[in-house]
């Protein structure tokens, strides 16, 4: 069976009151058809037994692409089975409504991890050794610890390096595929946090011990400000661009590091020597929790208006 | 119909009125630079939503959700779109990926669809920024066939290759078209030969005028 007798279709329909088109294979085949009622009409009228070469062998041309085998029963059988099959699965639920189904979410992380190389994940586990050795010939009395500082601004560099195609054609490439944006943005911001969040965990256990709340406040420590600067680069970088992301984030760490203590309990990047750790930390929560809810905003209203790859800066 | 952008600037494009149905063939959209090419080749891969009206995407007369849609969908940009530190192979598993497909399956199945007509094994293991544009071109077909789509909508896909390949890749499209709709844009017009078997012109964002290849 001539596969262009069946198969998909698509009907691009916008209102407005000129320029009606329709095109297909029915329109197409009925002109051809006509044309060649018009040949043989000419024939009849003359003599039908003298046939021109040059008019039979274009009525042939027009003709030789409709003549189809006749469909055999397997044919049809599979015929039926296809259409069976799209039934099915345009009478289930769209898997994109279903963003919370673990499955899906592990599959499309799995598949942006492709994005991450060996270098990327090397770099990141080496520079947060370099903070914990810098930390550990510091002291804990200092004001500023540099794995606290490390952690968070390593994660929302990365961060800015998961989502580098933002405004720019692989983005709208990627747009066009069947995977939302809040799981693409969720499911390299998950990659980011998760891993720098376990390497954390780990180089926490070898720098403070594995004793109860020690290792709980001093994970806490960096956690928060790990959570508030990621955050923060990717809010301004879905609104101003990738630049103003990274701007923001060295912006928000190199505040926090000049000016630490005179921060008082905005000072998020805290040790649990600071006179205001916890208030800086329940300040950090609820400034990630704030930012989570920005983010989510920001996120339904470019998918509602159809502009995630074009708001950008560059 | 939509606001969309063609270009890196993002000018805004009203494109419309536009009222047309595409069936499994080689379809050509030709018109001037700034005609609306891009603009609507990025509204039929669902880049955007249109402001009104809509796109209705069936097969065999059922009706797909949009999810269904876009992975049956294959899309090739008029700009180079790629990760340029990933290798060709890398990038074709990661859009396999992304469009729910067993990657490395459905990248073997399209090297081998390809391979009759232009092969692109030699530079699989490359990276994408170290190719030449024509290469990374290539790559970014071959995305687009992942998955056998029921839709394939090629924005200037001739564009930097050279003749051997592009004789090769209207070949491919043109196997391609007896099972699929595909539209490919180009404003070369001359480039539009028989294998067409109709062509759509596109004039200030509006449908100017639809030919089947007998008519041109």
């Amino acid at each position: 069976m001539n596969g262009k007798d069946r198969g998909p279709g698509m009907l691009s329909r916008t209102n407005g009151e000129a320029g009606n088109h329709e095109v297909g294979k029915d329109e197409a085949r009925n002109n051809e058809i006509l044309r060649s009622d018009e040949i043989l009409r000419k024939d009849d009228i003359s003599n039908a037994e003298t046939l021109h070469d040059s008019e039979e062998a274009e009525l042939r041309r027009i003709l030789a692409r409709y003549t189809i085998e006749a469909p055999t029963t397997d044919d049809t059988a599979q015929f039926a089975a296809g259409l069976l099959r799209h039934w099915d699965a345009a009478e289930e639920p769209s898997p994109a409504a279903g963003i919370g189904k673990p499955f899906h979410m592990l599959q499309m992380i799995q598949a942006q991890l492709k994005l991450f190389q060996w270098p990327f994940w090397l770099a990141s586990a080496t520079v947060l050794v370099l903070g914990l050795l810098v930390e550990t010939a510091a002291g804990s009395e200092a004001a500023v610890q540099p794995f606290i500082f490390t952690a968070p601004l390593l994660a929302a560099l990365g961060v800015c390096f998961a989502f580098r195609s933002y405004g720019t054609p692989m983005f709208r490439l990627e747009m066009s595929l069947p995977v939302t944006p809040m799981l693409l943005i969720f499911g390299r911001l998950t990659i980011i946090v998760a891993y720098n969040s376990i390497l954390g965990v780990c180089l926490s256990l070898f720098l403070v011990g594995g004793t109860g709340s020690g290792i709980a406040a001093y994970v806490f420590s960096w956690l928060v400000p790990l959570g508030a600067t990621c955050l923060s680069a990717l809010i301004v970088m879905l609104y101003a661009g990738l630049n103003a992301g990274i701007f923001m984030s060295v912006l928000v760490w190199s505040v926090q590091l000049w000016l630490n203590k005179h921060l008082g309990m905005f000072y998020i990047f805290s040790s649990e020597t600071s006179g205001y750790w916890m208030e800086s930390k329940v300040i950090g929560v609820l400034l990630i929790l704030l930012l989570t809810g920005l983010l989510w905003l920001r996120i339904r209203w470019l998918k509602l208006s159809g502009r995630l790859a074009v708001s950008n800066g560059n | 119909m939509g606001r969309s952008s063609s270009d890196s600037s993002a000018r805004e494009l009203e494109l419309g009125p536009i009222n047309m149905k595409l069936y499994p063939g080689l379809t050509g959209l030709i018109g001037a630079n700034g005609a609306g090419k891009s603009a609507l080749m990025e509204l039929l891969a669902q880049v955007w939503k249109p402001g009104r009206g809509e796109i209705v995407y069936e097969i065999n007369g059922i009706q797909l959700h949009g999810f269904e849609a876009r992975r049956l969908t294959g899309y090739v940009p008029q700009q180079i779109s790629i990760y340029e530190h990933l290798t060709v192979l890398d990038y074709l598993q990661y859009i396999a990926g992304l469009k729910c497909l067993d990657d490395r399956a459905a990248v073997r199945a399209v090297i081998r669809q390809m391979s009759e007509w232009l092969d692109i094994r030699p530079v699989l293991h490359k990276k994408l920024g170290q190719l030449s544009v024509g290469q990374q071109r290539l790559a970014m077909i071959a995305q687009a066939f992942l998955g056998a789509p029921a839709f394939l909508f090629l924005d200037e896909p001739f564009a930097s290759l050279d003749i051997r390949m592009r004789r090769g890749l209207l070949d491919m499209l043109a196997e391609a078209a007896q099972r699929s709709v595909v539209l490919v844009s180009s404003h070369i017009t001359e480039e539009m030969n028989e294998e067409y078997d109709r062509i759509i012109t596109l004039a200030d964002g509006k449908l100017e005028a639809i030919t089947a290849d007998y008519e041109w």
